[in-house]
């Protein structure tokens, strides 16, 4: 019988955080939550995103709907559609990110729809000092763009939600809050400008440069959900991204929270 | 600069080898091969196939070119085309083959496209042993089914048959003195049981010598086996070498974005691997 992660001791849900943190991610098969045990199991991790938007059930508005499903009338029932996704992470564009635990959760699956997730730490750790220093000393501005990770039409709350985000200015290299490891915060869509020390750098040139640093194949996992599967990702050793999903009867249940309670 | 496959010592093969025989698999990334080098490297593990169809080029024949583009003829240039591959190993048609391990090496990358791999070995060791023990009274039958990967019969225009219609397998072509294999195979290297669950080619079954219906047993087999716990997920990058064990594992590919993909495809034995 596979190992139920909500049944785990207080102590062993400590490694899964800290293990979710040093390695980016990790994976649970065959787990069996409804809505509202989802949403109590996360709780055990830490406080939850609550925006009570339209792709939040009122009855556990701290899952968000991921699905490009649509009701009679034509209105999304969830999040993020049925295209391919960039890489991004989550609160990407907002001022203070500290719901950086994600869990997804799989209610419908689709065999063609793969989500890769990319570690942020050990591309970091395999430069040479001298290029660590380089790094650490830039400081970046962030933006939500439309046509960047997806294409939202005017209209859409969808936009509405991602566009208020005043956006953030901080370091590429971050050190993690839990772990103290470093990593590159590189949701580069929506990177507006950089800086090295005080200085403005050519912002294209950095992403360019950083893409072919970070995006190796040797840092990626790839995953296709399967009914029951639950993925804890954490926001600052891993970025994301997803192909574009054939069955859109394909269903996630998203849980962003933050550590304080672990 | 990431170790290359090319400058590997026997004992490293043999590590190698020994690792895609117990996992299933084996990734190597930023590898930087021609087709004549992949070739060598096939060759150092076994010994490998070798056709004459379209995809296989003429000064490397070991290759299968695996792409779903079309030259300027509108031809395919490579295998497999550009759908969705159902579950599926080398030699899945016969009941006895040599080349049990494949390499795929990525020349050109699709990011939306991902090949999935389904551990048959750790799946069967999971079963109960009333299960094992009553799997290991089956015998299946394979043969040629058309359409059975993907559908070949979609891309014969009536002036252009698809090239794949040139591709012999099956009962007919292999002339085997056998007719069956047991569903629950032991890895010739490894000794570790398998279910050879060779989803698209089953076209019968045998429990103790007796026929039984074959698609019964495909219904129990596929919820048994095709769960995400015994699954690994590749997207290619270009340079990514892949080798799989054709026993132990089973694989299938989503459809490709990029028509541009191109993998080089090798299928071998073990037989130039010295195991303790």
């Amino acid at each position: 019988m596979t190992i139920q992660i909500s049944s785990l001791t207080n102590e062993d849900l400590r490694y899964v955080a800290t293990k979710t943190q040093v390695d980016g991610h990790t994976i649970w098969h065959e787990q069996k939550f409804d809505a509202q045990g989802l949403a109590a199991f996360m709780k055990r991790f830490g406080e939850c995103e609550t925006p009570d938007l339209f792709m939040n059930p009122k009855d556990t508005p701290e899952i968000f709907l991921v699905t490009g499903k649509k009701d009679e009338h034509g209105k999304k029932l969830g999040m993020f559609g049925d295209t391919e996704l960039g890489w991004h992470s989550n609160g990407n564009s907002r001022h203070n990110v500290d719901k950086i635990l994600i869990a997804l959760y799989c209610v419908e699956e689709d065999d063609n729809t793969c989500l890769s997730i990319c570690n942020t730490t050990r591309p970091f750790m395999s430069m040479s000092l001298e290029q660590q220093e380089y790094y650490k000393d830039i400081t970046i501005k962030l933006k939500f763009k439309n046509d960047t990770i997806y294409h939202l039409e005017e209209g859409d709350p969808e936009l509405e939600f991602m566009s208020a985000s005043k956006g953030s200015i901080r370091k590429l290299v971050g050190d993690h809050p839990h772990t103290g490891q470093p990593y590159f915060y590189f949701p580069y869509h929506f990177i507006e400008k950089a800086w090295k020390g005080k200085q403005r750098i050519d912002t294209t040139q950095m992403v360019e440069d950083l893409k072919h640093i970070i995006f190796k194949s040797q840092y990626m996992t790839h995953h296709i959900f399967k009914k029951g599967d639950l993925l804890l990702m954490d926001q600052f050793t891993s970025l994301h991204r997803r192909t574009p999903v054939y069955d859109n009867n394909r269903l996630l249940w998203r849980v962003a929270s933050d550590y304080s309670n672990t | 600069m990431t170790l290359q496959i090319l400058n590997y010592s026997n004992e490293e093969y043999k590590q190698l080898a020994e690792e895609i025989i117990s996992k299933g698999y084996a990734i190597l990334n930023e590898q930087d091969l021609t087709q004549r080098q992949l070739v060598e490297v096939s060759n150092r593990i076994g010994h490998c196939e070798s056709y004459g169809y379209f995809m296989n080029p003429k000064d490397n024949p070991e290759i299968s070119i695996v792409s779903g583009q079309l030259d300027s003829n509108e031809k395919s240039i490579g295998m497999f085309g550009d759908t969705e591959l159902q579950w599926h190993a080398n030699g899945s048609a016969r009941h006895a083959f040599d080349q049990i391990c494949v390499s795929l090496y990525c020349v050109e990358e699709c990011v939306d496209t991902v090949l999935s791999i389904c551990n048959q070995c750790d799946m069967f060791e999971a079963l109960s042993e009333a299960d094992k023990e009553r799997y290991r009274t089956i015998d299946i039958q394979l043969d040629n089914k058309h359409d059975a990967i993907y559908r070949i019969s979609e891309k014969n225009l009536p002036d252009a048959p698809a090239p794949e219609n040139e591709i012999r397998t099956g009962k007919d072509f292999y002339q085997e003195d056998i007719d069956r294999r047991p569903l629950v195979g032991i890895h010739p290297i490894d000794g570790r049981e398998y279910l050879y669950f060779m989803v698209p080619f089953i076209v019968g079954a045998l429990e103790n010598g007796e026929t039984i219906d074959h698609e019964v047993l495909y219904d129990e087999l596929w919820s048994k086996l095709f769960r995400s716990k015994y699954m690994i997920h590749h997207v290619f990058r270009r340079g990514d070498l892949l080798f799989m064990d054709q026993l132990h594992t089973i694989h299938r590919r989503s459809p490709v974005h990029n028509l541009e993909r191109q993998l080089w495809r090798t299928a071998f034995d073990y037989s130039n691997i010295k195991f303790d």
